[in-house]
């Protein structure tokens, strides 16, 4: 058995492989099937039915069972949410790792498999990698069908 | 906290601190991993990843090997099989040169079964392929006697002779 606590280095090593199977293109190839067959059948309906809401269902427990350090502003009525994940437990355990270092890529897993299926909802994504190698990311959500002309919420909800 | 559409905004915020770190859904994507693999590039790409995560992470358990022996992988299976809070499967026993070591089911399989999910016969890998390569790593042997893929009940040893 691979612990599930060991799993993460694991699947870093898999994008490695990957690479060297077939470049980038190999990896994003699966980024894409996990998207598919792994995160759309559990976030999907989640945000089919909840929108937003169902968005933080999601990342909230996917995050709490990670131990993630994470901060989530949520304005359900305005239909936008924001992550600030101040220490993503995966790219943090990585980079505490001595006898590996990180996929160069690794965090750009996350850019692809929620992105596709939160489109397919109604969901708008954008995010900032520009700490990922501080094992920080910010991330903000729009549902698209609650948008509104004035989006003044946007810049209470912006990162500082 | 329960948020409701019609709420106003709500700001949360949780430390790792606060939640044991135990994602046990990784069990899923792990087996995804190696169903892919197989799938695209053979059977054979199982076994080159698997030997590839052997030498890149488990680089300090081999180490471990060398410095206290067979000690080093029994205090290892302990310790993972505590954290993933299935300690009572796991029955181990060092007799000389050789670290038996039995498992009543595992905690992987099983957790991916409850879900719906049906492990797939490349997850034997990581128990085969991954042991194996661990103890030729640290100059020792490894012997799978038995596996049940249903269960992942197992029965291996390694031998330091």
């Amino acid at each position: 058995m691979i612990s599930c606590t060991e799993f993460i280095p694991a699947y870093s090593v898999l994008f490695e492989y990957l690479d060297k199977k077939g470049g980038h293109v190999e990896v994003e190839k699966f980024w894409k099937y996990i998207s598919e067959k792994y995160v759309e059948p559990s976030l999907g309906p989640l945000v089919k039915e909840e929108g937003i809401v169902g968005c933080w269902k999601y990342f909230g427990g996917a995050h709490k069972t990670e131990a993630a350090d994470v901060k989530y502003l949520i304005d359900p009525e305005n239909g936008v949410m924001t992550i600030d994940m101040k220490r993503c437990p995966s790219k943090g355990m990585l980079l505490e790792l001595q006898q590996m270092e990180p996929y160069y890529d690794y965090c750009g897993h996350c850019k692809v498999i929620y992105k596709r299926v939160l489109e397919k909802f109604g969901i708008e994504e954008t995010r900032d990698h520009s700490h990922v190698d501080e094992a920080q990311c910010f991330r903000i959500f729009r549902d698209i069908n609650l948008r509104k002309e004035e989006d003044g919420v946007d810049e209470e909800l912006k990162k500082g | 906290m329960e948020v409701k559409n019609k709420m106003s905004k709500v700001e949360i915020e949780k430390k790792s601190s606060e939640n044991k770190y135990l994602h046990l859904d990784f069990h899923i994507t792990c087996d995804m991993g190696l169903q892919y693999l197989a799938k695209n590039f053979g059977e054979e790409s199982v076994v080159e990843y698997i030997e590839l995560v052997a030498q890149r992470y488990y680089s300090p358990l081999t180490r471990a090997i060398h410095q206290d022996g067979l000690k080093a992988i029994e205090v290892y299976l302990q310790k993972i099989y505590s954290i993933e809070e299935a300690a009572e499967t796991l029955f181990t026993k060092l007799e000389g040169d050789t670290l038996f070591v039995h498992l009543d089911w595992c905690p992987a399989v099983r957790y991916v079964t409850s879900k719906g999910h049906e492990m797939s016969k490349y997850y034997r890998a990581t128990t085969e392929v991954l042991y194996r390569a661990i103890a030729e790593n640290a100059g020792i042997s490894f012997s799978l006697d038995a596996y049940d893929e249903r269960s992942g009940a197992a029965d291996f040893r390694f031998i330091d002779a």
